[in-house]
């Protein structure tokens, strides 16, 4: 009876802290939505400063309008940065820059709608400078050394990585790759195209 | 000894000699600008410059723009540039229009040189350019390699950079009435070499947190259970117990 009464208790205890670790996580990815939904809005002389320093590492939001998927681009792709938003790869061009831009996210968070995603579907980058329009080419299943999906092409395009298979419980073994390129090295230069 | 020592010193000023002879030519010029004019990466204010071809590369050259004064040291890319009709005279060549307001230099042409020096422009101000010229105008994006963007680029990361050409053209569908003007992007004539990785294996993308989740709401389904049994098994016994008294 007692050690029921015990088990009860870790089972209340090991719960709560796992609920109240998901729900402080899902708190945290809200706060970083909204400041990255703040991202090229026109800013109060205020509160300016305050804004450059809590979006320090947030450079940026990534918006597929098909798939209603919004997320905050974090600077950095590690574990803390992911747990907040889509990852940008040190080291690949920036939002709507000469070169490949490499995005990295949770398949079970924010990139989940990317398993219905299909070519020609339009990809938004949204950051300090303007919106970057990109269409989606195609996408691929790779092992995780296929590091080549990042190498600079013929023209400025986007490269959107996410575990798979989706369904998979714990660590995936291949990654799911999305392959679009880039409308206009101006931001907003054109306006959606489907 | 003495011999020994005038022999080699000899033989390295032979050895000197030919090295200089057989390196490449680095032209120079002065030039003087009365009007406000761009350059990559600065803006010449009236005034006397000088401005010579630091090292050449076999797809770039990178130049040095200085002021006499001793201001302004800037360092630059430029692409040789056969299809530039080569002015009369040796100087500077200028975009047709001005982008922005502002007269930009679109290159050199050094005396006795083959071709024109079109100058590379940092990718905000090319898509000025491109939008204000009809032609490909030649960029380097820094950000975008993991590079700073200020003036401090060394030559090294000169030698590295991506060049592209961006042109105005008719972005989206041409045959639809969406293609709408936008600003093109492609790479500049790759040379062979082999790119680098930013990293050596792609992100792991799966979080814990379903796995969390779980074993929250199992933990928590468990305990509610435990508590109904304990509680159906108190009542339980407070009714056999009841039942023992009647």
């Amino acid at each position: 009876m007692r050690i029921l009464a015990y088990a009860e208790r870790l089972l209340w205890t090991c719960g709560l802290l796992c609920v109240g670790y998901c729900l402080v996580l899902g708190v945290q990815a809200r706060g970083t939505q909204r400041l990255a939904e703040r991202i090229g809005e026109p800013l109060r002389e205020e509160n300016v400063a305050s804004v450059e320093r809590a979006t320090e590492d947030v450079i940026g939001r990534i918006e597929i309008p098909a798939l209603a998927l919004s997320a905050p681009i974090t600077a950095d792709y590690d574990g803390n940065s992911l747990r907040r938003g889509v990852g940008h790869i040190p080291g690949t061009a920036v939002p709507g820059g000469l070169g490949t831009v490499g995005l990295a996210g949770h398949r079970d968070s924010f990139f989940r709608p990317l398993r219905r995603i299909t070519a020609k579907m339009e990809v938004l980058l949204i950051d300090k400078t303007g919106i970057y329009h990109y269409v989606v080419d195609s996408t691929e299943i790779v092992s995780p050394d296929k590091v080549e999906v990042l190498n600079i092409a013929a023209r400025p395009e986007l490269t959107l990585i996410t575990c798979f298979p989706f369904d998979y419980v714990g660590a995936a073994p291949e990654r799911f790759i999305v392959h679009a390129h880039l409308l206009s090295a101006s931001p907003d230069g054109v306006s959606a195209i489907h | 000894m003495r011999l020994k020592a005038f022999i080699l010193c000899a033989s390295l000023c032979l050895f000197n000699a030919a090295l200089w002879a057989a390196g490449p030519a680095n032209p120079a010029a002065d030039f003087t600008i009365s009007n406000p004019s761009h350059i990559p990466g600065a803006t010449l204010e009236p005034g006397s410059y000088t401005i010579h071809v630091v090292n050449r590369l076999s797809d770039r050259v990178i130049l040095k723009v200085d002021s006499t004064k001793g201001d302004l040291h800037s360092t630059f890319i430029g692409i040789p540039n056969s299809e530039i009709q080569k002015p009369a005279s040796s100087g500077p060549v200028k975009w047709a229009n001005p982008a922005d307001g502002s007269q930009y230099l679109k290159g050199w042409y050094f005396p006795g040189g083959a071709s024109v020096v079109e100058f590379v422009y940092p990718k905000a101000e090319a898509v000025a350019i491109a939008t204000a010229n009809p032609a490909k105008v030649p960029a380097v994006d820094p950000a975008s390699e993991g590079k700073v963007t200020d003036n401090t680029l060394s030559q090294d990361d000169m030698q590295l950079l991506t060049l592209w050409l961006l042109s105005l053209q008719q972005v989206g569908p041409s045959d639809s009435a969406e293609a709408k003007p936008g600003i093109k992007a492609e790479r500049y004539t790759q040379v062979a070499s082999v790119q680098k990785p930013v990293i050596k294996a792609l992100p792991h993308t799966a979080s814990m947190i379903p796995v969390v989740w779980l074993v929250g709401f199992c933990s928590l389904i468990a305990a509610a259970m435990l508590r109904w049994i304990a509680s159906q098994r108190r009542f339980s016994a407070l009714n056999r117990r009841a039942l023992m008294r009647e």
